[in-house]
């Protein structure tokens, strides 16, 4: 795709107006630039440290369209290849995860180590290979890994830029995010998958979307404020205490981040009632005031783009996702908490993200059925195009007061969670990918 | 071991109720199955083989120990502001396999399989979860109520939506 073919799509004129045109959306020419440019040119959020803790541990994952293997070597070294054995292209580990010295393909016997070496060739002695052959030749196909504050990301492209200069201004939230404990994080088990109808850029807006909130979610909200009353008046059990965020619309904020990278915030009127917020004077103690109002007061959901959202608010998440076409979307949750933290706020955290989190909570539904109803109205292409220009008026370039208060510079400011401004930085990230190609 | 084939056909019946309610959609009626202190579980799956069945320390699909939070489920349907419950899937549930696994004067656990068939008119497509109901019942009169039915799903990629209709 060339990059005229792409870059009408989006019309962005500073103050005035930022416009994208709904074939982004549909059209498979687009969504085969996005596999090539963003999917496999860029890097992806493929696992998170504690999924594959130990020595020889491995786990497997698609980059877009591409089956790939994580692995941990004895040295703790993380590796990343292709999971495809060289010799006729089976799939060499098979499970989702696993721990193994030696991984040996189940089709021809070829042998590998999880640093991708090739370390045998079943009856090389009586193979007959033409002179030139070098058994070398045949290690695995790497592709770069690396990780920032135990979130693994992986790119098919190994001329990507560092991963560090990728993730910009998100690096900020995800310290913010793992400093939770002292011992970092963990993803707890059991994993939820879903699909749903829709174009994976969804995922990507509705994740930092304030402005959908009390509208699409106003069942859930409707719940947390009667299930409040109800426990208050002692008429019933509330084990699940449903958190309630303030009004985005007239409160929080967002920023873009830089690489299209975007997230919101919005304060939580009953954060004590949180897994954190039942820790919250000993986490003062431990960051202080200001911080400790940020980590476990104050709602924020950090987008990395493209395909994956930190949530921190009404519990902890850990949400990717991948296309499967330009109209279906395969999404992965798992919930991540805190390491040692205290039984009865694992168990808080726990029940607040059934409650709202995942296709079998009471908000994600509602979501997915919103995606599905949109993806269906961007069929109607006498009507193509739609803008994000709410909070255009005070969006500021540039950090604001609380973006200074936590050493975040970012590329953008908004006053309200509301906002939808910050879409802005997503969108010219996108046009920049599809457009040269990632750095 | 000997089967009691009186309360086998009681309890069959009791289940394909059930079933029966959620078909049409008599929310009331089926909450008054469940027990006050009750619960509904749907373990998620931590790998192939692995069920998560430490609900305080591992994730799970929907957790309800509190029949109000069935409730709360019933009523997101009833109030017209979730747009996911908008246009219900008409579903058919298959109950089988019923086996007493045990009984007493004071409860009696079932295992049985489903099939629940949903057809979803937003999508104009068919979809399905099958797996294990394990159930803990209190006799109640000439019939039973429901203590916990913990469900087993395994096929576990949800397609939109999962919710206790689904299973
Ligand atoms: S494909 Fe792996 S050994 Fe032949
Ligand atoms: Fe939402």
């Amino acid at each position: 795709m060339k990059p005229e073919d792409v870059k009408w799509r989006i019309i962005d004129k500073p103050g005035e107006t930022f416009k994208v045109h709904r074939s982004i959306y549909t059209d498979p020419e687009i969504y085969k630039a996005e596999l090539e440019e963003i999917f496999e040119g860029n890097w992806i959020y493929v696992a998170h440290d504690s999924q594959l803790p130990n020595a020889n541990d491995y786990f497997t994952t698609m980059v877009g369209r591409q089956p790939v293997v994580i692995s941990r070597d004895d040295e703790g070294k993380l590796h990343g290849f292709i999971n495809a054995c060289t010799h006729r292209g089976a799939k060499i580990c098979r499970k989702k995860k696993g721990n193994a010295k030696n991984w040996s393909c189940p089709y021809h016997g070829w042998v590998f180590n999880p640093q991708g070496e090739i370390l045998d060739i079943k009856s090389l002695d009586t193979a007959n290979y033409p002179d030139g052959f070098q058994k070398s030749d045949y290690n695995l196909t790497p592709i770069k890994v690396d990780s920032y504050a135990g979130f693994i990301f992986a790119s098919i492209n190994t001329e990507v830029q560092e991963l560090e200069d990728h993730l910009a201004g998100a690096k900020v939230f995800m310290d913010m995010f793992s400093e939770q404990s002292e011992q970092g994080l963990e993803i707890l088990p059991g994993t939820s998958v879903y699909t749903h109808h829709g174009n994976w850029k969804m995922q990507a807006e509705n994740g930092v979307d304030g402005y959908h909130l009390d509208v699409v979610h106003a069942s859930y909200l409707t719940l947390a404020g009667m299930r409040a009353k109800e426990a208050a008046e002692a008429a019933g059990g509330d084990n699940i205490k449903a958190i309630q965020p303030q009004n985005p619309d007239t409160t929080g904020g967002n920023y873009a981040l830089g690489n299209g990278h975007v997230m919101i915030w919005i304060d939580i009127a009953n954060f004590r009632d949180r897994g954190l917020g039942l820790q919250y004077d000993s986490l003062v103690e431990r960051v202080g005031e200001h911080r400790a109002k940020w980590m476990a007061g104050r709602l924020r959901q950090v987008m990395i783009y493209p395909n994956v959202i930190l949530f921190d608010g009404i519990s902890t998440q850990m949400r990717h996702w991948r296309p499967l076409s330009q109209d279906e979307t395969e999404v992965t949750v798992n919930c991540i908490a805190p390491v040692g933290e205290p039984a009865e706020s694992r168990k808080r955290r726990l029940r607040q993200y059934e409650d709202f989190y995942g296709a079998s909570g009471l908000a994600t539904p509602d979501d997915l059925t919103e995606f599905d109803a949109c993806q269906e109205g961007y069929y109607g292409a006498k009507s193509p195009w739609q803008d994000f220009d709410r909070g255009m008026k005070s969006h500021q370039m540039g950090a604001d007061d609380d973006a200074r208060s936590i050493g975040l510079e970012p590329e953008s400011s908004a006053e309200r969670a509301a906002d939808e401004s910050l879409y802005h930085g997503e969108y010219r990230q996108w046009v920049k990918l599809l457009s040269e190609g990632a750095d | 071991m000997a089967i009691d084939l009186q309360l086998t056909a009681e309890v069959t019946d009791f289940l394909l109720e059930e079933a029966d309610l959620l078909d049409r959609r008599d929310w009331d009626s089926w909450l008054e199955l469940y027990e006050e202190q009750c619960l509904f579980w749907i373990p998620a799956w931590e790998d192939d083989d692995v069920l998560c069945e430490d609900p305080d320390n591992e994730v799970s699909l929907i957790y309800l120990d509190d029949k109000n939070r069935l409730k709360d489920r019933v009523w997101r349907i009833n109030s017209g502001l979730s747009s996911s419950l908008i246009r219900m899937p008409r579903m058919a549930h298959m109950v089988s396999n019923v086996r007493i696994k045990e009984a007493s004067a004071e409860r009696i656990l079932v295992h049985a399989k489903f099939q629940a068939n949903a057809y979803k008119l937003d999508e104009h497509r068919v979809d399905f979860f099958f797996g294990d109901y394990h159930y803990e019942l209190l006799p109640k009169g000439d019939s039973f109520s429901i203590k916990t039915k913990k469900v087993i799903i395994r096929n576990d990629i949800i397609p939109r939506q999962l919710d206790f209709f689904s299973v």
